[in-house]
């Protein structure tokens, strides 16, 4: 154990609002599922009846990972993701958490986060006090949706009245940072529903912050099959049920700070997964976990199937399955889409420090024809200034990241 | 296996040509008769030789007319000659037909049995009777099982008025009736006149282009003869060549000593570019030329025209070859060098008619591998001026200001279309939609009906064989000459994508069809630009005048919905990805337009 329980139950995690680049996070990717989920494309695999052997494999090749891992400062948060991490028999996230610590992968004071399901919190009262117990601060509970019907369609295990039932124990166990993870835009979802789903998900106790994706048909998955084989599964019209989301949020006192991130209030917004939008060194362990060390610029991940994940690290000492190194126009168009994602958006001095004035320069055009169509707002500060996706900018990050020319840095050697 | 093709007297010798539609099973007769008369080897033969380019025989299309040698030995004992003069199957190449015709002395009219008599057979029949040859009738494909060789028979009684006791039945699939046919040539058929020691006169039919000997010239001597050394030119020339090899068309070329009236064969003479000669002309002596042409000769000139663009810019010096290639055997297909702000650069090119163009289209992505976009064909139209001056437009960026434009005139055909009876509603009505002017009904037999109608060109070059095929449920077929032209009120329509005209789109058309046409190119333009993040106006217009529009809307959502963990990489791809895709587009003011939003506009049906 790392670290006790916060002796102030609703104390939330110490705002930190410009998280430092070079201090890592640290992933650790939990495999297992009771079921897998028609709509999901993560590495998972059913964890079946030889539940707890898996885990004792799965423990070693994590535990060897870490002990493989090097990384030159340790990373503040720890976040298990899945999968269904908390399948996770007692005892194995503090082991991985002390064993980082003891490997200088994370500080023991790192701030440890955990993907939960529903069902898990309501069918043991004691977990959500035996996370706490481990140094669990943050969880992240796989609600997808508060109506039975819609969770029914989406394949999920648990009930509407299971995510009330977890979401108090969470609140009762003292976890000070509570997600909820939800998935609109299924199939017959109607503008009004939606709002009565994300309103009452905002009024949970103890929810300081939501993810609400829009439902994704990911090819290879269940879903993908059917959608294929020409079934309709979801929702239209999309960009309708994307701003309800955004306003109803807002509404609500969740006002978004990414396109599919809403906090309660800024020291509520996500530690971890800033750290992948703010280009900050990450390290993941575990099957298909990706890592990115900044200054290398270099993004490597691991093998996808656990069993090839396992032979990797146990056998020849090696989870990576592949990695690249990142080129001026390459992180620079990461940072581009990823943060015009953010409400935040995209400080345009730091750009042109990092990848040379002139990119920022040709597309400044650009920028105000986006800032005309009202998708942006543009503060031009001479070199420096700030574009920040408005809304309906937000709704389009995408197309606005194919938009941006940034081949004047193919040709700049002097850029990053 | 080849004899000896030494020369024979003139009364064995026999020049005929098979006329039939498109699928009655033209070559594949022909290769029967080949075989037959050992023309060729086993292992030299290919089914349907006739047809030397793949293309031609995927089509079933004999494009390039050739023609052949065949030697057969009657019951009697007796040897003849046949020369085999190939004919195109197609109305685009109707002069070319006229000119196989007039190299014979008769011809094989080949209907198919389950098909009966079509558009084709009665226009190539009528061209076979204004030269007076003499007509075999036969009837194929009588193995099929919807053969109906009684029905035919009486069709070619009733629609073509021959005997029907003369017909030959035949499969040329089978082998059967080959021998008739063959006694049918040799008895049917006179024997060619002309003679020996009259001034040469010989019609150029066809030629070809030999990389290693230059153009070979395809003949039929009707006076006098032609021997190598001999001095000679073309009437249409001038200046003289010196005769290097002349011989029969034999599978491979078969030199002889001479070549006298009444023959069909090849001459080299030495002539280095196929552009330097024209077909239909005439090959006379040059210290004894003769005093007039023979008929034949007609500007190959083309009719329908279509931008012709590469897909990829960097192959357009590509295409340039190609065409220059295409064009050293094809005198009829011009180009000329156009640019495109939305295409770049590209090519207007000229063709005898739609099957032309798509014959020439497949073969220069088939032989020559290259991606290509065409604009929709049009024809050429005469324009006046106030200024008194005459101008011919085929190209819609040449059209001149409206106001200074007195008037305007576009080709005009008959065609003949020949349809089940009970079609006559339906196909007056497609008629008329495409600005019938005058037509002619008359029955050919009690349930069949041909109709002559007068309308515009432009009218048949628009999906109007799908419509036809349609309307007439597979039965009716049309074929066409070209007339004259007529006055007619045409109009500049214009494509504007956000205000911004895309030129590649514009066209000439009648006033009348200017709104239909525009609205389906608007449609179909809407449909193929993917949404942008602002709203899109897609108009047309004829100068400033709106006649029609569409709208695309602006992209309201275009975001990946979660994008969390830490592959970022695969996100990052899925966008370079779309950036490239962005790039190849063309781009019209603010708008970016994919490639497949031209194919799907400018897509046309094909032709037959």
């Amino acid at each position: 154990m790392i670290r006790g329980p916060d002796p102030t139950p609703r104390a939330p995690a110490p705002p930190s609002e410009t998280p430092d680049r070079n201090v890592p996070g640290l992933y650790v990717h939990v495999p297992f599922c009771s079921r897998i989920c028609p709509y999901c494309d993560f590495a998972v695999t059913p964890l079946g009846r030889s539940g707890g052997r898996r885990f004792d494999r799965f423990r070693k090749a994590l535990l060897r990972e870490i002990a493989l891992r090097a990384a030159p400062l340790a990373a503040d948060t720890v976040y298990f993701g899945g999968g269904t991490p908390s399948l996770a028999p007692p005892g194995l996230l503090s082991d991985i958490v002390e064993a980082a610590a003891r490997a200088g992968l994370a500080a023991p004071e790192a701030l440890v986060f955990v993907e939960a399901n529903p069902e898990d919190l309501a069918r043991d009262p004691g977990l959500a006090g035996r996370w706490v117990a481990e140094g669990v601060r943050g969880v992240s509970l796989g609600a997808q949706a508060l109506e039975d019907g819609r969770l029914r369609f989406l394949g999920r295990a648990h009930s509407a009245a299971d995510v009330g039932v977890a979401v108090s124990r969470l609140a009762e166990a003292g976890i000070p940072w509570v997600s909820m993870d939800l998935i609109y835009g299924t199939l017959g979802q109607r503008a009004v529903s939606l709002r009565k789903e994300l309103t009452a998900a905002a009024a949970l106790p103890g929810v300081r912050h939501v993810s609400a994706y829009e439902l994704t048909i990911e090819s290879g998955t269940p879903f993908g099959r059917r959608a294929a084989a020409g079934e309709r599964l979801t929702a239209k019209p999309e960009h309708e049920l994307f701003r309800v989301v955004h306003e109803t949020l807002a509404e609500c006192g969740f006002p978004a700070y990414e396109a599919a991130n809403f906090a309660a209030a800024p020291e509520f917004r996500s530690r971890h997964n800033r750290k992948y939008w703010n280009g900050a060194r990450y390290v993941g362990v575990g099957p298909s976990a990706h890592s990115f060390d900044p200054e290398r610029s270099e993004r490597s991940w691991n093998h996808r199937a656990l069993a090839e994940w396992e032979a990797g690290v146990l056998e020849r000492g090696e989870p990576t399955a592949g990695s690249e190194r990142l080129g001026p126009v390459e992180r620079a168009l990461e940072e581009f889409f990823l943060r015009l994602r953010t409400t935040d958006g995209l400080d345009l001095g730091g750009f042109a420090e990092r990848y040379g004035q002139r990119v920022v320069r040709s597309n400044l055009p650009r920028f105000r024809d986006w800032r005309a169509r009202g998708l942006v707002r543009l503060e031009e500060d001479g070199a420096g200034g700030r574009l920040r996706p408005t809304l309906p900018g937000l709704a389009v990050a995408d197309a606005l990241a194919r938009e941006v020319v940034l081949d004047a840095l193919r040709h700049d050697r002097n850029a990053a | 296996m080849s004899r000896p093709a030494g020369p024979l007297p003139v009364g064995r010798v026999r020049n005929f040509c098979i006329i039939a539609h498109v699928d009655h099973g033209k070559s594949t007769l022909a290769d029967r008769l080949i075989q037959r008369c050992g023309g060729v080897s086993d292992r030299e033969f290919r089914d349907q030789l006739l047809d030397s380019m793949d293309l031609e025989r995927e089509r079933g299309i004999t494009i390039k007319s050739n023609s052949v040698t065949l030697l057969h030995e009657t019951k009697e004992g007796d040897t003849y000659q046949l020369n085999l003069i190939d004919t195109p199957g197609h109305v685009d190449f109707s002069h070319e037909v006229r000119r196989s015709l007039m190299s014979c002395e008769g011809a094989l009219l080949l209907v198919d049995a389950a098909q009966g008599v079509e558009a084709q057979t009665v226009a190539n029949h009528f061209v076979a009777m204004e030269y007076d040859l003499a007509v075999v009738p036969v009837i194929n494909k009588i193995d099929l099982p919807a053969a109906d060789p009684e029905r035919v028979r009486e069709e070619i009684d009733e629609e073509l008025g021959l005997d029907p006791f003369e017909v030959v039945l035949a499969s040329a699939k089978k082998g059967e009736g080959i021998e008739e046919i063959l006694d049918a040539i040799v008895g049917r058929i006179p024997a060619p006149g002309g003679d020996p020691a009259d001034p040469l006169r010989a019609l150029i039919f066809d030629a070809q282009y030999d990389t290693f000997r230059g153009v070979v010239l395809l003949v039929r001597v009707v006076d006098g003869e032609v021997r190598p050394g001999d001095r000679v030119r073309l009437m249409r020339g001038d200046r003289d060549y010196v005769v290097e090899e002349v011989g029969l068309l034999r599978l491979r070329r078969e030199p002889v000593d001479v070549l006298s009236a009444g023959a069909v064969g090849y001459a080299i003479c030495g002539i280095k570019r196929i552009q330097d000669i024209a077909i239909g002309d005439t090959l006379v002596a040059a210290d004894r030329p003769a005093s007039a042409a023979l008929p034949g000769y007609r500007e190959a000139r083309p009719v329908v025209f279509s931008s012709v663009y590469p897909m990829s810019t960097d192959e357009y010096s590509e295409l340039e070859a190609a065409l220059a290639r295409l064009s050293l055997n094809d005198p009829a297909l011009t180009y000329e060098r156009e640019s495109s702000t939305a295409l770049g650069f590209g090519f207007r090119c000229g063709f005898l008619g739609l099957l032309h163009l798509d014959v020439v289209q497949e073969r220069l992505q088939r032989e020559h591998g290259l991606s290509l976009l065409l604009s929709a064909p049009s024809v050429r139209y005469r324009i006046a001026t106030r200024d008194g001056e005459a101008h011919e437009i085929e190209n819609p960026a040449h059209y001149p200001d409206p106001a200074i434009i007195e008037g305007s005139e576009e080709p005009y055909i008959r065609a003949s279309v020949l349809i089940p009876e009970r079609s006559v509603g339906p196909v007056m009505e497609l008629l008329t939609e495409r600005r019938l002017a005058t037509s002619r009904m008359h029955f050919l037999s009690s349930r069949r009906v041909e109709i002559q109608a007068e309308l515009p060109l432009a009218e048949v070059l628009f999906d109007f064989h799908d419509r036809l095929k349609t309307v007439t449920h597979g039965y009716g077929s049309y074929d066409y000459e070209l007339l004259d032209y007529r006055s007619t009120r045409l109009v500049k329509v214009d494509i504007l994508v956000n205000g911004e005209r895309v030129d590649a789109l514009s066209q000439l058309v009648h006033e009348e069809k200017a709104r239909p046409r525009a609205l389906s190119y608007c449609e179909r333009l809407s449909e193929a630009i993917p949404m942008h993040n602002f709203k899109i106006a897609v108009q047309g217009a004829i100068g400033g005048k709106i006649i029609a529009r569409t709208n695309i809307r602006a992209l309201r959502k275009d975001v990946t919905a979660k994008c969390y963990g830490g592959d970022i990489t695969r996100k990052r791809k899925l966008l370079e990805r779309q950036k490239e895709g962005k790039k190849r587009m063309k781009q019209v003011g603010n708008v970016q337009i994919p490639q497949s939003a031209f194919v799907a506009v400018l897509k046309s049906s094909p032709a037959a």
